[in-house]
């Protein structure tokens, strides 16, 4: 990309995901605003004025950040990286149809949600029934991505057309890979909307709770890979080109995102151990499926770190130590991935004990889980999209960061706040504090005495969380306002350490592996989902409780 | 001889001394160990 | 495609990790029969006030000396709100809602499921501590949930 004046197309790019950019900065401000609200709500420091809805609230922060947040900024930086590393002549009124249609959606979710008529949280769990625009919305939201999703193949057939033979530039086959587990996911979802729909508008008067729930989770876990897919695309092939270093293999890269496809659906019953309906051997069967998927994590650990190593052995460095002090941590973008690798581990834990059959019954339901994945979400993944933000809006729009010192500080306000936030969460799970409740005193009962105080240690994390986001607004304001048009817009993508390491064919095709893992879903859930549809039982009538 | 006119820094025969990256993997791999045997004992206790 | 030895290593240590949890997690199913509760017993949600045995929830003692204790959880309390359990009992709890989703959890045991209308959940824990247990639901049911609670006294 020479550094003459950019073409008219690459502007046009550069519009699409800075529109991205702009929905999910919006989203994880207006986010975090109801997330700390909702700390300082719950920490028992005073009780919040009867107005104050906290469930409305709770809704909202779900939506905004799990849902819109997310699945925004991962569209988005998917485009850019396929866009970037794939330059042809090419047309974006597909990209730009899905960023509307995902507006759209967004925009109804939101209003049924503000306007209270859709108190359900993040999850919708039947029979609570909100009004049936919300799940119209959310349905919207999902069939936008697909749009997005649908673009980035077009392009990855074009330059498999141009260029037969060559394997698929790996930032984009990371990309790609990424929508192709998504596509096996949204599936689950999409058939929930088609019974929540028709019993939402009242043409069908009740509804298969556990159905639902099942459909749901096929669906629920997948998506929180399709979040952490989403930073490791920015792991393996941006975070090194911060410290001029490398991808440390091609080919376990693509090893790694293809067991992500394959493992991220079969393993969604982990969420519903503690439920009726589902026989033992089941869920133990679930408890194996979903330590499979932990696999591509220890590998991505292994890899990342090696390549971090590989960089310092090249500076002349050898060692633990030696290879963390080699590293650009005063780079605001590095600072935001790798402060997030170090709140992964707590996650990576966690999410351990969480897939363990009978364990879970410790920890189901209370405020461990929101601990947990604050440290797998909300600490790693966000907290990579907000570095990721600070080295892509100069790369969109040719403005130089507005004071690096500002987003490096703010990168790491966000890690101190969510530590606090997420150890003082898992500590009060394990006393047995419950999750989603407006509050936990219960009327004083004696075993909520040890609680208040990790309430109250939360709130604080969490103010300082929101301490954090303004600061990020600020710096993503003052950079788009920045007259100093300095910035290269060029971009490279980490190239693997060794030159001479060949990637086998079978990692270089990437759609089977879909088709291999919608077979393998299916298979693997036959024998819960079979119980279910051979067991029906009776239908709940919805129903409206707030 | 042009396929290995960009020989990469770090030699491929041999695996590079990755001593750091052993030693952080393995580090956080008993963390877990020993994380995961504390809450099943926790799990016995409440059984 | 070259796999470098410690990462080798590394990914046997994981794999062999996962494997020593999954025994342990078998033997605590199969030798002490902790497993998460997985009631499969249907129940028409609109009629459980007419049917047996949640038209009388509360404890009922067993001849072989074990207690069962029937919970309906609807939208914002549990029948029975108060009850009373003797030390050392083995109690199976019978679990089932009305209405919406509820979960029925005693924080420091190891009491933790989901009330699903529709369905009959039961999970069995006996109760050798003395003392006051503070039972909630821990799943999202609407407006009351934070002050959905109820109360069992061990003595």
């Amino acid at each position: 990309m020479s550094e003459a004046r950019p073409s008219p197309a690459l502007l046009a790019e550069n519009r699409l995901v800075l529109a991205h950019v702009y929905m999910s900065t919006v989203a994880i401000c207006l986010g975090a605003l109801f997330g700390v609200l909702q700390g300082i709500a719950r920490s028992g420091a005073f009780t919040p004025p009867s107005w104050f809805d906290y469930y409305r609230m709770l809704t909202m922060h779900g939506v905004l950040m799990a849902l819109i947040f997310t699945t925004f900024f991962i569209t988005g930086i998917a485009e850019f990286v396929t866009y970037r590393a794939i330059p042809r002549e090419r047309s974006l009124v597909v990209a730009w149809l899905g960023w509307w249609v995902m507006l759209v959606g967004t925009v109804m979710a939101a209003t049924t949600i503000l306007d209270g008529n859709a108190t359900v949280l993040y999850t919708f769990y039947a029979p609570l029934k909100a009004s049936p625009w919300f799940y119209v919305g959310a349905t919207l939201l999902i069939a936008g991505t697909w749009f997005v999703a649908f673009d980035v193949f077009a392009n990855v057939n074009a330059f498999r057309r141009a260029n037969p033979g060559k394997p698929i530039p790996l930032v984009v086959y990371c990309a790609a890979a990424t929508f192709v587990m998504w596509i096996v996911a949204t599936l689950g979802v999409v058939a929930e909307m088609g019974l929540l729909i028709p019993w939402a508008f009242g043409w069908t008067s009740g509804i298969n709770v556990m159905l639902t729930r099942m459909l749901f989770w096929y669906f629920g876990h997948p998506l929180v890979y399709f979040w952490i897919m989403g930073a490791y695309v920015i792991w393996y092939n941006i975070i090194p080109t911060l410290y001029g270093g490398n991808v440390f293999s091609d080919g376990l890269t693509r090893l790694t995102f293809i067991m992500l496809i394959l493992l991220s659906t079969p393993v969604g019953i982990h969420h519903e151990f503690m439920e009726p309906g589902i026989a033992s051997g089941w869920k133990m069967l679930f408890t194996v499926t979903t330590y499979g998927v932990a696999i591509p994590s220890f590998i991505t650990a292994f890899a990342i770190f090696a390549s971090f190593e590989l960089f310092a052995i090249k500076q002349g460095r050898k060692g633990f130590l030696a290879t963390v002090r080699a590293l650009p941590w005063n780079d605001p973008t590095f600072s935001g991935a790798a402060l997030g690798m170090l709140l992964f581990i707590l996650g990576g834990f966690g999410g351990l004990v969480n897939a363990s059959y009978s364990m879970d019954m410790l920890v189901h339901n209370t405020i461990w889980i929101v601990g947990h994945f604050h440290v797998t979400v909300g600490g790693p993944v966000a907290l990579t999209f907000l570095g990721a933000s600070y080295w892509l809006i100069p790369k969109l729009t040719g403005r130089a960061l507005w004071k690096p010192e500002l987003a490096l500080f703010q990168t790491r306000l966000w890690f101190f706040g969510m530590l606090i936030m997420s150890f003082s969460m898992h500590v009060a799970g394990l006393l047995g504090v419950p999750r989603r409740t407006a509050a936990v005193d219960y009327a004083g009962a004696a075993a909520t005495q040890a609680w208040q105080p990790y309430m109250l240690l939360a709130a604080v994390g969490g103010i300082f969380l929101f301490a954090s986001i303004v600061t990020f607004a600020a710096v993503a304001i003052g950079t788009l306002r920045q007259n100093d048009k300095s910035a290269s817009m060029a971009v490279a993508f980490a190239t693997p350490a060794s030159s001479t390491d060949t990637t086998p064919a079978l990692l270089q095709s990437l759609y089977r592996w879909g088709l291999i893992a919608l077979v393998l879903a299916v298979v693997v859930y036959a024998g819960p989902a079979g119980d279910l549809i051979r067991h029906p039982g009776y239908l709940a009538p919805g129903m409206r409780t707030w | 001889m042009d396929a290995y006119r960009d020989v990469a820094a770090v030699k491929d025969d041999g695996d590079a001394p990755l001593i750091g990256t052993l030693r952080f993997v393995f580090v956080m791999g008993l963390v877990f160990l020993a994380g995961w045997i504390g809450l099943y004992l926790l799990l016995r206790g409440r059984w | 495609m070259h796999i470098h030895r410690y990462e080798r290593w590394w990914l046997g240590f994981g794999v062999g990790m996962l494997l020593v949890f999954l025994v342990l997690l078998a033997i605590a199913a199969f030798s002490s029969d902790i497993n998460p509760p997985s009631g499969l017993g249907q129940i028409d949600p609109t009629k459980v006030a007419q049917t047996a045995p949640f038209d009388h929830p509360g404890l009922r003692k067993l001849p072989n000396g074990a207690y069962e204790a029937y919970y309906v959880a609807h939208v914002f309390a549990f029948e029975p709100a108060r009850l009373t359990i003797p030390v050392g009992a083995k109690v199976t709890f019978y679990v089932t809602s009305s209405d919406v989703v509820h979960g029925f959890f005693i924080p420091y045991t190891d009491v933790n499921m989901m009330a699903i209308p529709g369905w009959v959940n039961q999970e069995t824990h006996t109760f050798s501590t003395p003392g006051h247990y503070l039972l909630i639901c821990n799943e999202y049911c609407g407006i009351g949930h934070q002050d959905m609670f109820a109360k069992i006294e061990v003595r």
